[in-house]
């Protein structure tokens, strides 16, 4: 098999001589292309500076930066309930990157270490829901929520139990764990190991980069949800941070430009933060070549 | 168990279930509002109002909340648990979705409710306030919030245009003239355009209301299901014609998003326009700002189509629904709330820490007499133009059952016109195939 | 090294501790709530028998024409697709066993959503358009109970026995809560889409009427919804096309081997992480009109004239572009550079000394093996240019400008993920046309899916 000859290998490095330029065009290039792309960013930035006067100046403040960002920050978490909306929002969207890991990594573990009937029927199944994304679904799930009371006594119920499947993560760790060389399971199975042993001792450990990777993904999709807690959560304290930032543009005579930038910025600094950490996990763990 | 404790044991279980059904319980109502924001003063005055209520009636506890700060999403959420049988017992509905209220079978109509005394005492309210709750002769739910748009001017911008600061244009004319001669001096005012409105159909029906002219058949839809809508009677005809010539003159813009009143209000605040057409609503909010902005403001009535078309103004607002699966005692408790809130006192403490406007004529007279409209004369015009508005069924109001739909057809015709320089004659037309259309789909699914 | 995986190890452990105890604080802070889960399956399963008497008394009203012939279609269409897919025409008997099961499977099968329908696509009075369109739903139908079957025809390869565990029910075990997860929070309410969608509803009143596939129908001649798969299919083509190519770009860029590439990189791919309802803000204050938006007082100064961006339908279409590309970007440019990071250098040094220019090196060896990744992006671009544009275009435009005189073509921006919203949480909106929007947006966006699947993937070559 190709994997075991690269298993085997050891990589030749071609011995380039290393003349040491530094590609300025290059550096300037992604400067440019960097600055582009963070603009409107920066730009947020500056404006969550301003006062609510302020961000109304004609011509605009560009430089230097108001001296209002503590204030909108400070009104966004006395007056707005920011401080409850992050810890709702931390709360569930761990809950459900965390669900759908374990759920995932269970079904992976089924489809490629054992054989049963109805196995590719089931596959398709669980693969065919790629296609049905929640918004598809609203509306009847609005309705089994409120069979269930959900959406008035269990709000978090209500945004963590319908999403803990996912056929993203099915796929992403079937890929993976068929990357895995097949010798590993034999030698398990000849040690007379359980398959959920085998899955803790041996499997989990070599899947840490998918693992998290997967987790961030999950993580930050999780967070980003605005929809679906818009329709169901009644209590302004249950609420999720997204939907606090929909509030800010939408409260009042005159839309604080200051204090939405602000909140825009604050809802953004986890998954950027949870971003820059895991980064490397997850650039790992997404390759798709089969022989790595 | 030996049987004496078992007898024991059953005799004090079943005193539980006897013993408390003595005693008198409380009944509980719960209220939800739109006014919870957090920069919102009005939440708090709703509650001390329902605090004095329960102060007077110990057995009832008023739960007030505001679980969402939009009409749309507070009727969205109130209908579907009315649905699941979870309704709170009072709701505030938004006036245009009135029909669709009264169709939904989810609400008891407060005529039915409220006891003679309290219906009797809806003779103090103003005629027109009334009847816009009114259909099929029968009122439907207690009006509370009520607003009317009023024009806003800078008369910085109108002295350094040459025009007499303290005559606010009256009539369509009287505005393109205004604004003519602010035109003129665009580049010195700094402005982008002479007038901004809210691209909403909130002010075509209050230039309808004023010409006398229905905006839909069956009676403005309160004799009978509309069917059909008049889009292009020589009334509307006329509005959109000055819609036209303000555009193709440059004297007319908006923010760009339709039905936006918080965007409109912020360009004439920001000085980018001299004359604007807002809520009252919005009037202290207003003041305030253009003090800080640093000019000084003139409100004056909403701008006639023509001089003779004094049929009065239609309403903006909301009003107060009782849902049908509240129990006898709490629709009684939510009746007896909704008319001490709705009081003579408590209209005047509303009002006057709101921007809405008293609409109990009991509550002008007593404020009139306090002077307060010596100190506050801005809201004296809302309330004079309110007044002399005579209930007739032009100015009670259109009752749509898709009013959405159908206002959002003619907020485009009138972006379109606007925008696109489309022909009047042609984007109503349009507008109204696609009016009726909606409404025969409406009725087809509500029944006759 | 050894420090380097023990460092590893801990957080791996601190993290799985702390997931632990999360998930413990979480079930039993909402145990009340999760039993009342139980309980409404049970409530659900109990009323099974009343479903069934009134399923059982729909055919015994049923008219003896409107049940044979999709009974038939059902037959037919199941005993020749059995044939052809699960026959073996070596062994004759079986194989006519087989063709008949088939047919019998699919008879019963075509019942499924033809029953849903309500057998009413086969009423004598039933529009020419909805008859057709019964005969292939029914067609269809017939498929779903038939897949599974074709799995059990099959004759079993004799499949390597090592290295797979012998215990097939705790496979069923593990695939448990994801298949009761979707089945219950996403197959049951999508059929129940579909049930909606043959109704006449008005949101949120509970007034409903039964319209067949009127609603289907209305939609092939609403211009306003025609224009809406036009605008869509404008706005898809154009966010998958260029943040495709634009990430592709960077992505060479931010893979070369530079100091700091990993702060480039980061800043590159972090507007993935922001929500779309944070990028329609950002957005937003970028494109303010009059003069406090920056690019308008910008155009201000240079042009002496600031377009409106948010009014005109051309110009607000590419904002909502402009905004979706920059929000999908940093996610293809993460792909992409992994992808290039798999470029074996061998193969590039080799062309290199043979003579190939960076254009030729690029066309012949970097594209083609970067098509895997170019195939999972275009999948996941094109689905987040169907649905995931909504947020961006709540926030800058709700439905852009309205075109054509009156807005008789419906808005600049009103894609087809947004008019469903609009047609069904608005108040008195119509609930069954939005339901059954949505039933034809899954259908094309699968549609789409499949036929990428059959006719790009063909040429993803796989790297070894």
């Amino acid at each position: 098999m190709a994997s075991d000859a690269r298993i085997g290998q050891t990589p030749v490095v071609t011995p380039a001589p290393r003349r040491p330029k530094t590609r300025w065009g290059v550096h300037l290039a992604l400067m440019v292309v960097c600055f582009f792309v963070a603009l409107p960013l920066l730009y947020a930035l500056q404006v969550a500076t301003l006062t609510l006067e302020g961000s109304y100046l004609s011509p605009p403040q560009f430089f230097p930066p108001g001296g209002d960002l503590l204030n909108n920050i400070a009104q966004l978490f006395e007056r707005n309930n920011f401080g409850v909306l992050f810890v709702n929002t931390t709360l569930i969207a761990s809950v459900v990157a965390i669900g759908k890991t374990v759920l995932a990594l269970l079904a992976g573990l089924a489809f490629v270490y054992f054989h049963f009937p109805g196995k590719a029927f089931l596959f398709f199944f669980i693969l065919f829901t790629l296609l049905l994304p929640t918004e598809i679904t609203l509306l009847p799930l609005f309705r089994i929520m409120s069979e269930l009371g959900w959406g008035q006594t269990a709000p978090r119920l209500a945004l963590t139990i319908p999403f803990l499947a996912t056929a993203t993560g099915t796929f992403l760790f079937r890929q993976h764990f068929t990357n895995i060389p097949r010798e590993l399971a034999e030698a398990a199975q000849i040690d007379g190991a359980t398959p959920v042993r085998f899955l803790f001792a041996i499997l989990i450990p070599m899947s840490w980069n998918v693992i998290g990777a997967h987790l961030l993904v999950q993580f930050i999709s999780s967070w980003n949800q605005y929809l679906w807690p818009v329709l169901i959560v009644q209590d302004p304290t249950q609420q999720v941070i997204q939907v606090g930032v929909r509030q800010t543009l939408a409260a009042g005579l005159q839309v604080d430009f200051g204090l939405l930038m602000t909140a825009g910025f604050l809802a953004s600094m986890p998954p950027l933060i949870l971003f820059v950490v895991l980064h490397k996990q997850f650039m790992n763990g997404f390759s798709l070549t089969r022989d790595r | 168990m030996s049987r004496i404790l078992r007898i024991i044991v059953l005799l004090l279980t079943l005193s539980l279930f006897v013993l408390p059904a003595a005693a008198q319980e409380p009944v509980t109502i719960s209220f939800v509002h739109i006014f919870g924001g957090e920069n919102d003063t009005r939440g708090a005055v709703v509650q001390g109002i329902a605090d004095a209520f329960m102060a007077e009636n110990p057995n009832v506890i008023v739960e007030v909340s505001s679980p969402s700060l939009d009409y749309t999403e507070l009727f969205n959420n109130s209908l579907l648990a009315a649905e699941q049988g979870n309704s709170p017992t009072i709701v505030q509905i938004e006036e245009g979705l009135t029909q669709l209220a009264a169709d939904s079978g989810y609400f008891t109509p407060i005529a039915q409710i409220a006891s003679a005394e309290q219906l009797a005492s809806l003779d103090d309210m103003l005629d027109v306030v009334v009847a816009y709750y009114t259909i099929g002769g029968e009122l439907y739910s207690v009006p509370w919030n009520a607003s009317n748009p009023v024009l806003y001017y800078n008369k910085d911008m109108f002295t350094a245009a040459g025009l007499d600061p303290e005559v606010a244009p009256q009539t369509f004319d009287d505005i393109l003239a205004a604004c003519a001669a602010i035109d003129a001096v665009k580049t010195e005012l700094e402005i982008t355009s002479c007038m901004n409105i809210p691209m909403t159909a909130w002010l075509v029906e209050q230039w309808m209301a004023m010409q006398n002219a229905e905006l839909v058949n069956n009676g403005n839809g309160r004799t009978e299901r509309t069917t059909e809508v008049y889009f292009e009677s020589p009334e509307m005809v006329e509005i959109a014609e000055w819609y036209a010539l303000m555009a193709s003159s440059g004297y007319l813009t908006y923010s760009g998003t339709p039905n936006d009143l918080n965007a409109e209000g912020t360009t004439f605040l920001g000085k980018q326009t001299a004359i604007t057409i807002n809520s009252t609503a919005g009037l202290t909010l207003i003041q305030r700002f253009s003090t800080l902005q640093g000019f000084e403001l003139g409100v004056a009535r909403m701008p006639l189509p023509d001089a003779d078309a004094t049929n009065g103004v239609t309403m903006g607002g909301a009003s107060l629904w009782v849902s049908s699966s509240a129990t006898p005692e709490q629709a009684q408790a939510a009746s007896d709330f909704l008319f001490f809130l709705t009081n003579t006192a408590n209209d005047q403490v509303w009002h006057q820490n709101s921007g809405y406007f008293p609409i109990r004529a009991s509550s002008i007279d007593a404020l009139t007499e306090a002077g307060w409209f010596e100190t506050n004369p801005n809201f004296a015009i809302a309330i004079d133009q309110l007044r002399e508005s005579v209930g007739n069924i032009a100015n009670a109001g259109a009752v749509v059952g898709p009013s959405t739909e159908v206002r959002g057809i003619l907020v485009e015709a009138l972006q379109s016109i606007v925008d696109s320089g489309t022909a009047p004659a042609e984007a109503l037309a349009v507008a109204k195939q696609r009016a009726d259309a909606v409404l025969a789909d409406y009725n087809a699914v509500v029944g006759g | 090294m050894d420090s380097e995986l023990r460092f590893e190890r801990f957080w791996t452990r601190a993290g799985a501790v702390i997931a632990a105890a999360l998930i413990g604080y979480f079930v039993v802070s909402e145990l009340s709530g999760l039993l009342r889960l139980l309980e409404w399956l049970g409530q659900g399963i109990a009323t099974l028998p009343s479903a069934l008497s009134v399923l059982l008394a729909h055919y015994a009203s049923l008219p003896l024409s409107a049940l044979i012939l999709p009974v038939c279609i059902g037959g037919v269409v199941g005993g020749i697709s059995t044939a052809l897919v699960a026959g073996d025409a070596r062994h004759a008997a079986a194989h006519r066993r087989n063709i008949v099961i088939g047919a019998g499977m699919g008879a019963l099968s075509g019942q499924i959503l033809t029953a849903a329908l309500r057998h009413c696509t086969y009423a004598l009075e039933a529009p020419l358009g909805e008859t057709v369109a019964g005969v292939i739903l029914t067609s269809v139908s017939a498929l779903i109970l038939l897949l599974p079957i074709w799995t059990l025809m099959r004759r079993r390869r004799s499949e390597g026995t090592s290295g797979y565990f012998r215990r097939p029910l705790l496979a069923y075990g593990l695939l448990a809560p994801t298949l009761l997860s979707l089945g219950l929070f996403l197959y049951f309410p999508a059929a129940q889409m579909v049930a909606l969608s043959l109704n006449l509803r008005r949101f949120p009143l509970p007034q409903e009427r039964f319209v067949c596939l009127g609603n289907y129908s209305a939609l092939t001649v609403d211009p306003i919804y025609q224009t809406s798969l036009l605008t869509t299919v404008f706005i898809t083509v154009a966010v998958v096309l260029i943040s495709l190519a634009l990430s592709l770009g960077i992505a060479v860029l931010a893979s070369q081997k530079i100091r700091y590439a990993v702060v480039y990189r980061v800043i590159l791919i972090s507007p993935f992480a922001l929500s779309p309802i944070v990028t329609g803000v950002l957005f937003l204050a970028l494109f303010r009109e009059g003069g406090t938006g920056i690019l308008s007082f910008l155009a201000l100064q240079i042009f002496g004239s600031a377009p409106s961006w948010l009014r005109d339908p051309t110009l607000a279409r590419w904002v909502i572009i402009g905004a979706s590309v920059w929000n999908i970007l940093g996610f293809n440019i993460l792909f992409y550079i992994a992808g290039l990071q798999n470029v074996p250098k061998d193969l590039l040094e080799a062309a290199q000394i043979d003579g190939a220019t960076a254009i030729q090196r690029f066309a012949r060896i970097t594209f083609p093996l970067l098509s895997p990744y170019t195939f999972f992006l275009l999948i996941t671009n094109v689905t987040y240019a169907f649905y995931g544009v909504y947020g961006a275009i709540d926030t800058l435009t709700q439905g852009g400008p309205p075109i054509g005189a009156a807005g008789q073509f419906g808005g600049a921006t009103n894609v087809l993920i947004y008019k469903l919203y609009e047609d069904g949480f608005s108040p008195g909106s119509p609930l069954g046309l939005a339901a059954a929007q949505a039933v034809v947006l899954f259908v094309v966006v699968a549609g789409l899916t499949f036929l990428q699947f059959q006719f790009v993937e063909r040429r993803v070559t796989y790297g070894e």
